[in-house]
């Protein structure tokens, strides 16, 4: 017993040992500290969390903390609370469509002075202008992404297509659609469904539009144009690809249609660049990426986040800028892109020969800097969430009641006029 | 018309001037530097890198070595990111700078193993150091120490190229189980046709000599051996790898019982797959066998965990050790694996045993990783083994 006491003694020792050791190395001298309140969750955010480690590891006075506060929504309502209260943090990562809301009542100001000459040429302007309100930069671009159309390789082999000759048109998501949409075991219920569009709200909805040449507000922002001809169509579009060609479940949410892609049940749909490395490492199956599918014209929408500067005095200001720009700059966006999927930021990134090799071996990666010209952020206004809230219930009227697309988006542009006459107001 | 179609033809030249291109479509690579080595010697680093100076690259193929120089410094293990940078020089000549971060390369920390059984607590407990980048070059200097039932010391060091690699090795150590102090020098030489096929021989001339006996046993062990696969995965996007180990051995005792001879074979076979979310699950099948004349150190013991090991030990075993790593959540240097194994050894009569357990690893900056398992089968044990 005696002898087992002591072996146990010495092993608790020798991990305490090892361990303090580890934490001691950790210790610094004290530095300001920068609070860095950000939206990235598991994959994203162990990629930021390296990033920011590394930061606070090279050789400088300003240590920043970085604080999960939930995915856009939940951090745009903290925030909200935030500036309230006076309890900013210095650092916010605000979505590109919630800026507004920050922008309008002045908690944030523009940036537009600190912007040195080189970052405005370097950085591509699709990104600057997600994050620009009235000629002023409210929030420097950081983590932003468009859509692209994820399939299963694998299902295709099954299928008898190739994996490398992707849909191109929506017209042509149809026709693999039928070839793709499967009951395996004969018993009257689809297993396997050809494409998933489920339009979330205004940012599945506005690119499509825009397909067709129409558009979602009037640039004025004063009125709503989704339910123009455009949208009409494109909403009897997808309601034909459940309805009329049945390759598409009809009433299945994000939630359950992404479960359903990474089961294999969905073969296509068109889901954020943001997710390809996690995409990649994770499913059971081969992942290919092809460019979002049009219908007339190619266009698709830019999301994502800007880093909004809250700190109050100028020193702090100064020295939030002077991390930002460490984390914008070419190496770091170059990084950024490789591990988690969001574009590269910058020409000189995009050009570089680094990134080329990663596409060289990595062309799942290519597919949405490929997509950056015809890449455009959605219609900017304060009330975009509530719009969006509108949109969203208009699309599952005409997704799960079958109702007329006309009607219903007639009806959703008059309470979206209704919002935005309340903005005049 | 002359202003359009000077217009044009500026419109054509722009992109053949802008992009370091050469007349023929070329780039001049006129200089690679190298940044971020603290401790890794440059020239180990340029032999790694297959783009040459002063030389003129198609486009394609400058991407192609670019991502194949990459590659050969990852596979290394030493550096935590590779980062190739391009710039222009004042000649519009291509400047490449790799950047590199290096990794920590000095790991310590406990081994051994705790455990009651029968009635009886057992305990093998020592300290191990590794570093990983010694003289700048990959080289390898393993050093355990075991200061608790037994006592001593076991070193090993590693060096080569990506190629040949060879090892030399020392054991000097008393065996508290058998009473015996045990001295083995070791040597190795290794072969690597390409970077999943490596062959060698290990040599070793090992001393035992029973403390309460003047007699010794003096043996020569001639082990070559083959590796085949990757036993560490090479990226995120590899859903499964697999390695096969095989090393038969022939031995020949010296001293007292001079002209004894004892052969065997140990195998190995270790498949994983990355089910999900990182989720990996392992699956180890080992078998081994021998016969003649084999010192107490040569004999085959049990890999079970949760049995003692000492105890458990034949001419022949089988075994399948499996397990589940499970990143946690919300902190991906801890980790949680469940473990099940099974094994039957024996020489005319089999044991049969079968443990199971949960485990600990901890991946620190020092510890890689620091494991701790708590491990049921014959007994309970707790199981610190970092395995090499």
């Amino acid at each position: 017993m005696k002898r087992l006491t002591h072996t146990l003694l010495i092993i608790l020792l020798m991990i305490f040992f090892s361990s303090s050791v580890l934490l001691a190395g950790g210790r610094k001298s004290k530095r300001q500290e920068l609070i860095f309140w950000h939206s990235m969750s598991i994959y994203q955010g162990d990629s930021l969390e390296n990033l920011v480690d590394e930061y606070n590891a090279s050789d400088n006075s300003v240590h920043v903390n970085l604080v999960f506060q939930g995915l856009y929504p939940e951090m745009k309502a903290k925030l909200i609370n935030a500036v309230r209260t006076g309890n900013t943090p210095d650092i916010a990562q605000v979505a590109i469509e919630y800026l507004d809301v920050f922008v309008v009542d002045g908690h944030v100001e523009p940036i537009t002075e600190f912007i040195s000459e080189e970052d405005r040429n370097d950085i591509l302007n699709q990104f600057w202008s997600g994050v620009t309100r009235d000629r002023e930069v409210y929030a420097f671009p950081f983590n932003l992404s468009v859509q692209v159309l994820y399939y299963n390789k694998d299902a295709f082999r099954q299928s008898g297509l190739d994996p490398e000759k992707p849909p191109k048109t929506w017209n042509e998501v149809i026709e693999y659609g039928k070839q793709l949409t499967r009951d395996f075991d004969n018993n009257g219920i689809v297993d396997q469904w050809g494409v998933l569009v489920s339009l979330e709200g205004v940012f599945g909805f506005t690119p499509l539009i825009r397909q067709v040449g129409g558009e979602f507000l009037s640039e004025d922002r004063k009125r709503a144009l989704f339910n123009s001809e455009a949208g009409v169509r494109v909403m009897t579009l997808v309601q034909d690809m459940a309805y009329v060609y049945r390759i598409m479940p009809s009433n299945w949410s994000l939630f359950e249609g992404t479960t359903a892609f990474l089961e294999g049940k969905i073969v296509m749909g068109p889901i954020t660049c943001a997710g390809i490395k996690f995409a990649e490492e994770n499913l059971p199956w081969e992942l290919g990426i092809a460019p979002l599918p049009y219908i007339e014209n190619k266009s698709v929408l830019l999301g994502g986040a800007g880093l909004v500067n809250l700190a109050k005095s100028s020193s702090r200001r100064r020295e939030v800028f002077n991390f930002i720009t460490w984390l914008t700059q070419k190496q770091n966006c170059i990084r950024w892109h490789m591990e988690t999927g969001y574009l590269p930021l910058r020409k000189s990134a995009i050009e570089s020969f680094e990134l080329q090799g990663f596409h060289r071996l990595n062309p799942n990666y290519r597919i949405p800097v490929e997509q950056l010209p015809y890449s455009r952020p959605p219609d900017f206004t304060p009330y975009l969430p509530q719009i969006d809230q509108v949109i969203r219930y208009a699309i599952e009227d005409i997704m799960i009641n079958q109702k007329d697309p006309r009607i219903i988006l007639d009806l959703a542009a008059e309470k979206t006029d209704d919002i935005l006459r309340s903005e005049d107001g | 018309m002359k202003r359009v179609i000077v217009m044009i033809l500026c419109f054509f030249l722009i992109p053949v001037t802008s992009l370091f291109t050469s007349e023929e479509g070329q780039i001049y690579l006129q200089s690679i530097r190298i940044e971020g080595n603290r401790v890794t010697k440059e020239r180990y680093i340029r032999n790694l890198i297959t783009l040459d100076e002063d030389r003129s690259y198609e486009f394609d193929e400058i991407i192609d070595q670019i991502n194949r120089s990459r590659e050969n410094l990852e596979l290394t293990g030493l550096f935590s990111n590779v980062f190739f940078n391009d710039e222009l020089d004042d000649q519009n000549n291509l400047v490449l700078t790799v950047q590199l971060k290096e990794r920590n390369y000095f790991f310590f920390g406990p081994s051994g193993y705790l455990g009651y059984e029968g009635g009886e607590f057992y305990s093998v407990v020592s300290l191990y150091a590794d570093y990983t980048n010694l003289f700048g070059n990959a080289s390898r200097l393993l050093v355990e120490v075991p200061f608790y039932r037994d006592y001593g010391i076991i070193a090993r060091f590693k060096g080569g190229s990506d190629s040949v690699q060879y090892m030399v090795g020392i054991d000097a150590r008393y065996d508290n189980y058998f009473d015996e102090n045990v001295q083995k020098f070791v040597v190795g030489l290794g072969y690597g046709f390409s970077e999943r096929f490596l062959l060698g021989t290990n040599i070793h001339v090992s001393r035992e000599s029973p403390r309460t006996l003047e007699d010794h046993t003096l043996s020569t062990v001639f082990l070559p051996y083959l590796r085949f696969g990757y036993a560490q995965r090479l990226s995120m996007k590899q859903k499964s790898w697999y390695s096969l180990y095989l090393a038969p051995y022939l031995g020949i005792n010296h001293g007292s019982v001079d002209g004894s001879e004892f052969y065997g074979i140990d195998s190995r076979l270790s498949l994983n797959w990355d089910v999900f979310l990182k989720i990996v699950f392992s699956l180890n099948v080992y078998a081994s066998y021998q016969d003649g004349d084999v010192p107490n150190d040569y004999i085959i013991q049990s890999n079970i965990r949760g049995t003692y090991y000492d105890v458990y030990r034949g001419s022949y075993l089988f075994s399948v050790t499996s397990e589940f790593d499970f990143p946690w959540p919300w902190n991906n240097s801890i980790h949680l694996v469940p473990f099940l194994d099974y094994g039957m050894i024996g020489d005319s009569e089999v044991t049969f045993l079968l443990g199971g357990g949960l485990g600990l690893h901890w991946y620190t900056k020092y510890q890689n990783p620091l494991v701790l398992e708590l491990a049921y089968g014959k007994g309970v044990m707790l199981n610190l083994t970092k395995r090499f």
